[in-house]
């Protein structure tokens, strides 16, 4: 049963291999640990997305040229300050997953009405993914 | 020049300073608060690129390392970067490097890896 539910939720043809099936759940873990960062944006609550990231987690960006940011804190922030963002939506681009290192690209439209693209890397620590440093470009 | 063939120069700078064991040959290709972290026993080690600067010099030349680019996508001032790395004495890696675009010029803001 396990096997046929993960060969319909994936979409996998065939007999499902245990690297697909490993790979699969890997996808779904890192999936609900970005979701949750989605979901504390659309909130504008920092409460919610703060278990998706390491505490030693980093956020940068670029802005005419220079770099900014520092401690993800300054994400925290930013997100209770600017409070919830109902229209928001964010779409998973792309998961690579290597063992205990990953990245993901974000896409997310309608953030208090701008265009972000994230690139965040994580680190499976104990079991459990975490983010560990996001850099974003903010498309004008 | 295409983004992602300077963004391939910029990386080839960290990859020549891995075989030459000198620290000094790769630092321009990363931002100084560049960090660098990996899981081992599934914790979380590293912290600023000094680190790897430091385990660079004290390895020394790793004359049969070879890097590959498995990956490169771009996104305006932001990109992020798969490397595979074979023989770095003995051993090998996948990098997965985040990059940021500051006044014209790519510089490496994060890396994690894993040792295979």
């Amino acid at each position: 049963v396990v096997v046929l539910v993960l060969i319909v939720s994936f979409g996998l043809i065939g007999p499902a291999t245990a690297t697909q099936r490993q790979e699969a759940s890997q996808h779904q873990a890192i999936n609900e640990v970005i979701q949750r960062y989605i979901e504390g944006s659309k909130q504008g609550k920092s409460a919610i997305m703060k278990p998706a990231f390491h505490e030693q987690a980093t956020m940068y960006f670029v802005a005419s040229g220079n770099i900014h940011g520092g401690s993800i804190q300054g994400l925290f922030d930013a997100i209770d300050k600017a409070g919830p963002s109902p229209s928001l939506i964010g779409k998973i681009a792309a998961i690579d997953v290597n063992e205990t290192t990953a990245t993901v690209r974000i896409e997310l439209y309608n953030w208090g009405g701008a265009r972000y693209t994230d690139q965040m890397s994580l680190l499976k620590t104990n079991g459990a993914w975490k983010i560990i440093s996001k850099v974003y470009h903010q498309t004008k | 020049m295409s983004e992602v063939k300077v963004i391939k120069n910029v990386i080839q700078g960290y990859i020549d300073g891995g075989v030459s064991g000198q620290s000094e040959q790769m630092k321009s290709a990363f931002h100084e608060k560049a960090t660098m972290y990996y899981i081992a026993d599934g914790e979380i080690q590293g912290g600023p690129i000094q680190g790897l600067f430091d385990a660079v010099d004290s390895i020394g030349a790793a004359a049969d390392l070879t890097g590959k680019f498995a990956d490169i996508n771009v996104n305006e001032t932001t990109a992020t970067v798969r490397l595979e790395l074979y023989n770095w004495s003995g051993a090998r890696y996948t990098d997965q490097l985040s990059l940021l675009k500051i006044h014209g010029e790519w510089k490496i803001i994060s890396k994690v890896y894993h040792q295979h």
